[in-house]
């Protein structure tokens, strides 16, 4: 299977296209010139030792390299990381020498942060760092970033939440015109998305929305992009965050539905400190999961390209990171994504 | 007194090289620099490709807050399983900071998460680290050596022009411990030879 799937991957003749910023390469088109494929990556490895899955960071971090190595043997496109700070499962707060670690041990694979939170950075050193991480490995680092939301994590760095977004909008200009490599924004509103699209940068939708809300973001970040007189010349790309696993039978569905359910629990935690969300955790927590769990999409490969066919993307990033599957089962959903989805979709 | 290589004026293949080849030798660590945010991106490479060197960084105290330095080098003690360390130049207060929450302690409501690999991280101040420029001539760098190691330091980074097999035969072991039999190093030289011996 693994070998068919790499004929597939190295049979995909494509032409490169020009950097929609910065990078040499975000996107490709067909040998026929027929549309855009839609590009298959993984997420979002935080590298967390859980309540519900307590385990050895540093053997967290082993097994980041080894997801890497096999999701580049298999013809994943990219492998994405995520970010928070001085949170209790040790959710990774550092994503640029994780990156580094991951392209390190590949080759060909692209390796991106979704997202990296800017305002809590100095934009300056973010993109002197992702241009370094893009010499050293090849142009294959793309750089996603957000806002963040967790007053905790801005006031341990001495920053005040209410200076985020003029941080993030200010932190975007900077990168936007040093243009260390690809760059991708991750939204959850409107605003977010005219954000990135006025910049030129690529839009990171984030992972529970409707198809409705999606294709309407992808309005926003386009009308935005080409408003500003079509910045970087390329219309920037749109990437899609997605629960998503591959399952055969009704009891293998049934049980990654409920590992998709239980990450939940993170953010649930991850939002029990921020008092700006509106958000009554414990009491919503059962409605939080169903609307998670509904947005998930779970099926045999064929099911999943069928429903992901109908979003006008360039970039999937199957999230699969939960914290409750064992290992074997992570490393089945990645050889499958890779030897199974990926051609499905291309 | 643990010898390290200094290699913060390496950067590309050559950093790459010599960091395996010190790792192969035995070597104890290398200390690498470069630009605000860089350092830990090689740090993190380093980390991957070897096995057992530590690999230290050189990190501008006054370039980030201390919070994202210490997340910094607490990620590469992971991925480096424990074999990190860290000198921090300038500014005094940062090097407290990091150290501070690299021990595990609160600082200013703020927690490290995660927590290092090591239990005790190496941070050091720029002050408090040894350097030295040695010259190729073992001659000369013996006495170098001698001076550091009979001067009470416990930790020396060289810069070293020559081969690294004659640093690590020669000046790592000389290094370890007083009245060096040096018949052993000379002998060596004879009985297993090796490209660039003197």
């Amino acid at each position: 299977m693994i070998a068919q799937a790499q004929l597939r991957f190295e049979r995909d003749t494509t032409r490169v296209v020009p950097a929609i910023v910065g990078g040499p390469e975000t996107m490709r088109i067909d040998d026929e010139g027929l549309g855009w494929h839609m590009k298959i990556g993984i997420g979002l490895w935080c590298l967390q030792s859980t309540a519900t899955a307590p385990r050895s960071f540093t053997q967290a971090y082993a097994e980041l390299r080894e997801d890497a190595e096999l999701a580049e043997r298999v013809g994943v496109h990219s492998l994405w990381l995520s970010e928070h700070h001085g949170y209790y499962d040790g959710y990774c707060p550092a994503l640029l020498p994780a990156a580094a670690a991951a392209l390190s041990a590949t080759e060909s694979l692209v390796v991106g942060t979704g997202v990296l939170l800017l305002p809590l950075q100095d934009a300056d050193r973010v993109g002197r760092a992702a241009a370094d991480l893009n010499q050293r490995f090849d142009n294959r680092f793309h750089l996603g970033m957000g806002m963040g939301y967790r007053p905790t994590e801005f006031t341990a760095k001495g920053l005040d939440i209410a200076e985020r977004v003029r941080r993030m909008n200010a932190g975007l200009d900077t990168l936007a015109a040093d243009r260390p490599g690809p760059m991708w924004v991750g939204v959850t509103s409107h605003p977010a998305a005219r954000r990135a699209g006025k910049r030129g940068l690529g839009l990171m939708i984030s992972g529970a929305f409707s198809k409705q809300v999606v294709d309407e973001l992808v309005v926003s970040h386009r009308q935005a992009w080409t408003d500003a007189g079509c910045p970087g010349g390329e219309q920037p790309p749109v990437g899609l965050l997605r629960n998503l696993w591959i399952a055969d039978s009704e009891a293998q569905r049934r049980q990654a539905l409920d590992w998709v359910r239980s990450s939940y629990l993170v953010y649930a935690g991850l939002g029990w400190g921020a008092d700006d969300t509106g958000v009554d955790f414990r009491a919503q927590i059962e409605a939080s999961m169903d609307e998670v769990e509904a947005s998930a999409i779970v099926g045999s490969a064929d099911q999943v390209a069928d429903e992901l066919a109908q979003y006008d993307v360039d970039l999937v990033i199957a999230r699969i990171g939960y914290d409750q599957p064992p290992r074997s089962a992570l490393t089945e959903v990645i050889e499958r994504i890779g030897t199974e989805l990926v051609g499905m979709v291309a | 007194m643990r010898l390290g290589l200094d290699l913060r004026n390496e950067t590309g293949d050559q950093l790459i090289t010599k960091t395996q080849q010190a790792d192969e030798l035995g070597l104890w660590a290398v200390l690498i620099g470069g630009r605000s945010g860089t350092e830990s991106n090689a740090a993190a490479q380093l980390a991957t490709l070897t096995e057992h060197i530590h690999v230290g960084m050189w990190i501008d105290g006054d370039s980030a807050h201390p919070h994202t330095l210490a997340e910094e080098i607490a990620i590469v003690d992971h991925l480096s399983r424990r074999r990190v360390l860290a000198v921090i130049e300038g500014n005094e207060r940062a090097t407290v900071h990091v150290r501070d929450l690299l021990a595990g302690r609160v600082v200013d409501d703020a927690v490290l998460a995660p927590p290092p690999a090591q239990t005790a991280v190496p941070v050091w101040a720029a002050s408090e680290v040894a350097t030295a420029d040695l010259t190729g001539d073992l001659a000369v760098d013996r006495v170098t050596i001698d001076e550091y190691r009979d001067g009470g330091e416990s930790h020396l980074f060289v810069s070293w022009p020559g081969p690294l097999p004659v640093l690590a035969r020669h000046l790592a072991t000389r290094a370890a411990t007083p009245n060096f039999p040096q018949i052993v190093a000379d002998q060596a030289d004879l009985v297993a030879p090796y490209l660039g011996a003197p």
